[in-house]
């Protein structure tokens, strides 16, 4: 008996060698794409180009990387990866995708239906960033400026350095997912856009989002800062420079540039009042004041007053914004619903965001001035 | 790949002895095999047979895992650290020692004093 | 001497009762809770925790009449000869289902995750061998893997802190708005994630220690796999949104796939090598206490050959359920529901029963 049991066994188990491997996904079989982009095509369907790296040389000589890219149309983001196959050596492969571009004119009807595949696929990278560029995606991951050899790193690394400077909460593919599909809450995605001179991108804000669908607006990158703080993200940096009241004629004088070091917010709701309150507490340290002379406490208060008038007076315009575009970054919604769902029930958020009065109050503390003062 | 290699070469001098090591080569074979069919779910489940093996060897009825598993936390003192050797007044638990404490000094050089 | 080292130890009694409670159903279990309770779901499995503290509590007092005693040897003594046999077999029938169950879940999520082209029946296979080899040696040693593998515990807790930095607490508002109802529901699909303490009437005997020891272990171990779901649910409610969640049917795996390290890119595959453990596991555990059954059906002493009869059975079991006589869907539905019978309803059935006839080991052997 034990010894049938061994013989099949063995026989078992030599039998699923010689079958091989199933899921053999070997990288000489497979045209890796590390960057795409979407856009509205012409008869209705989308335009997409991929990029593809190729590694030639090395060995002794140093290896070259190379960006192949290719364009296609086609009626879904996967038909597109089927009329790729045909164009290109070996299968497409998008597991190791690092960046998504979304033209403005796609990006404005349901941002969904792109997305779905790479949601949905177990292979798929959900670490890759996704944006929006100004006109053509496919004009912007095109762009190859002289020093950058990779074109998807170039973009990568746009959007991560928007992100250590808190011009953007850093959220990739899966982390915007929940504020896709969760009603009362929206998100932002960068806004790239293509600049002629010395052929490069920029980031140039955010563009606000409202359910599924771009909005259209875009928050200045001026204000993108402040924006991301509010929302309540913070990178490793977030420098924001004000003007101050005139002290010299100089012009470059009249400017204080501060850094965030820690950001609270507070929510307040009166929603039977229709009215929000919210209480943004910023800790800062000074980096640049060319004026001088914070020694003296008057210096600093006045310099505090300053900037909580300042800050306040962007913080309202960029709401009102955002009620324009009835987009609700802040996720006001959700909360509301959260702690305040009886008198939640009774609006219709959809519809009274835009006429809520909502009023930031920011709060500055000078917490550290610098070497000198 | 070249990591890979790295980290293999530099984890075969972790073996001490030779007799060991040769074991350890044989029962890569098989771990490769799964590997390579199978992937992350393979070599998942070679290990646990692997475990599984490990944890029913009985010499001389002391469990081959002794302190880890059963877990006698007692005698972990000299599994992954080793404490000062007054500290080590016990003996392990697993061979069911008659007295489980050691009774003469550990500490030598207290004789050498006198 | 001898008999000292053929029983468990409290610790591996602990671990044999958490490793075979948390299995195939941490992974959907956040998913299976949102369905039907929405984001009150947490509040359903601290209700169910308790409610299961209560029947092991029952299972304790049952086991203090008859303390040498597992379950298939109380009910021969309560129930005699032919309706014992009967339920006993009825227990194996089910132990065996729960297998079957498990192993087409398993093959179904790795088909799913990790590797689509492979034949369901080949990861099945590889599974099902390992488990027989786990589950034909003693208990004791059944305690020890155990025992080492629960470290692993350690991995997964980790590898879920990663995604606190990105929790939004408010997901989990507003409380208890639906009403009760939900929340009765989601009782049923967390107590169904917590079934498996029943192997607890089937192992007490063979544990050394005091009465209350045991029991301060059981209940100590429940509560541990109560708590481990409860951080699991918790990280996954407050990562999902609660309308993104609904889509989403293994939010642990798919909260992991958006984090990547600096070596290691796909962290879900990681910790699906070491859910394969925590499964293996508790499907060896079933496999263990079918062999059990069927020894004592037979009258044997040979518990490995029973083993091998019961994988046999699993396998064929899953090979013609796979053929599409029964969706797994409702193939899962029954076997779990079912659950309820084995796990809670038999043994206070039985408890009653032994009030009723007012049994005690001494009398035991009169009858």
């Amino acid at each position: 008996m034990k010894k049938i049991i061994v013989k099949l066994l063995t026989f078992i188990i030599i039998l699923s060698m010689l079958t091989g491997c199933w899921d053999e996904r070997p990288f000489k079989n497979a045209k890796i794409i590390v960057g795409v982009s979407f856009d509205q095509g012409k008869n209705e369907n989308i335009e997409s180009t991929v990029l593809i790296p190729t590694v030639q040389g090395g060995g002794i000589h140093s290896e070259t990387e190379k960006l192949q890219t290719v364009t296609t149309e086609a009626n879904t983001p996967l038909d597109v990866r089927n009329h790729l196959d045909i164009m290109v050596s070996n299968s497409i492969d998008p597991s190791k995708l690092q960046v998504i571009l979304l033209g403005e004119e796609l990006a404005k009807k349901d941002i969904y239906p792109i997305l779905d595949v790479f949601y949905r696929n177990a292979y798929n990278n959900l670490n890759a960033m996704i944006a929006i560029t100004e006109g053509s995606a496919t004009e912007v991951i095109n762009t190859q400026p002289a020093n950058e050899a990779n074109q998807s790193k170039y973009l990568v690394g746009i959007i991560n350095a928007a992100t250590n400077t808190t011009l953007y909460s850093g959220e990739n593919l899966q982390m915007i997912c929940a504020e896709l599909f969760e009603p009362g809450e929206d998100f932002v995605l960068p806004y790239l856009s293509k600049s002629d001179e010395n052929n490069s991108v920029r980031f140039s804000g955010l563009a606000l989002f409202h359910d599924k669908n771009f909005t259209g607006e875009v928050i200045r990158h001026e204000d993108a800062v402040l924006l991301t703080l509010m929302d309540g993200h913070k990178g490793k940096q977030s420098r924001i420079t004000r003007q101050i009241p005139k002290k010299k004629d100089y012009d470059v004088y009249n400017y204080v540039t501060i850094d965030v070091l820690k950001n609270k917010k507070d929510i307040k709701y009166q929603l039977d009042q229709n009215k929000i309150t919210i209480d943004l507490n910023f800790s800062v340290r000074i980096l640049e004041y060319p004026p001088n002379q914070l020694k003296e406490i008057k210096n600093i208060k006045e310099l505090t007053k300053t900037l909580e008038e300042e800050l306040t007076k962007e913080a309202t315009s960029i709401i009102k914004k955002l009620q324009e575009a009835n987009s609700d970054i802040l996720s006001l919604g959700r909360k509301a619903q959260a702690y305040h769902y009886n008198e939640w029930k009774q609006m219709n958020w959809e519809k009274d965001y835009k006429n809520l009065e909502i009023i930031p109050n920011v709060k500055v503390t000078i917490k550290d001035i610098g070497i000198i003062d | 790949m070249v990591v890979i290699i790295a980290l293999t070469a530099i984890a075969s001098f972790v073996v001490p002895s030779n007799e060991m090591s040769n074991t350890l080569r044989i029962l890569t074979f098989p771990l490769i095999l799964l590997a390579g069919t199978f992937g992350f779910v393979g070599i998942a489940i070679g290990f646990l047979v692997l475990l599984i093996h490990l944890s029913r060897l009985e010499s001389l009825g002391a469990p081959y895992f002794a302190p880890v598993s059963p877990l006698f936390v007692k005698d972990l003192k000299d599994t992954f650290l080793r404490l000062p050797i007054y500290k080590l007044n016990t003996r392990p638990k697993d061979v069911n020692a008659q007295k489980s404490v050691i009774v003469e000094r550990s500490r030598e050089w207290d004789d050498n004093e006198k | 001497m001898i008999m000292k080292n053929n029983l468990l130890s409290l610790n591996q009694f602990f671990f044999i009762i958490i490793q075979t409670q948390i299995g195939i159903g941490v992974i959907s279990l956040p998913y299976d809770l949102h369905q039907v309770s929405k984001q009150n779901g947490w509040i359903s499995l601290i209700i169910s925790i308790f409610l299961i503290q209560i029947i092991i509590l029952i299972f304790w007092l049952m086991y203090n009449r008859f303390p040498t005693l597992n379950l298939y040897d109380m009910q021969m003594i309560i129930y005699g000869k032919w309706i014992g046999q009967s339920i006993n077999f009825l227990y194996v029938l089910y132990f065996v289902f729960v297998g079957s169950l498990i192993l087409i879940l398993f093959s179904n999520l790795i088909n799913l995750w990790v590797l689509p082209h492979t034949p369901y029946w080949v990861n099945m296979l590889f599974l099902l061998l390992s488990c027989v080899y786990l589950s034909s040696s003693h208990i004791t040693v059944i305690g020890r893997i155990y025992t080492f593998l629960s470290t692993f515990f350690i991995i997964l807790f980790v590898l879920l802190l990663n995604a606190i930095p990105e929790l939004k607490i408010y997901y989990l508002f507003p409380i208890a708005k639906e009403g009760i109802m939900p929340i009765l529901k989601g009782v049923n699909q967390s107590v169904l994630a917590l079934l498996g303490f029943v192997v607890i009437l089937f192992v007490l005997p063979v544990v050394k220690g005091t009465a209350k020891q045991k029991l301060k272990t059981m209940s100590g171990a429940i509560w541990f796999v109560g708590f481990f779901y409860l951080f699991v649910v918790f990280i996954s409610f407050t990562f999902f949104s609660t309308e993104e969640i609904k889509v989403v049917p293994q939010p642990v795996l798919y909260l992991l796939k958006s984090f990547e390290f600096a070596v290691v890119s796909r962290i879900d595959l990681l910790f699906l090598t070491i859910w394969i453990m925590s499964v293996a596991t508790s499907f060896s555990t079933f496999l263990y206490l079918a062999s059990l059954g069927t020894m004592q059906l037979f009258k044997s002493k040979k518990r490995t050959k029973f083993v091998w009869v019961n994988a046999t059975l699993i396998f064929l079991l899953v090979i013609v359920i796979d053929s599409k006589l029964i969706t797994i869907q409702t193939y899962a539905k029954y076997v779990s529901n079912s659950g309820y019978i084995f796990s809670i309803a038999l043994p206070i059935l039985l408890y009653l029963v032994m009030l009723l006839l007012k049994k005690r080991h001494k009398e035991g052997h009169s009858s």
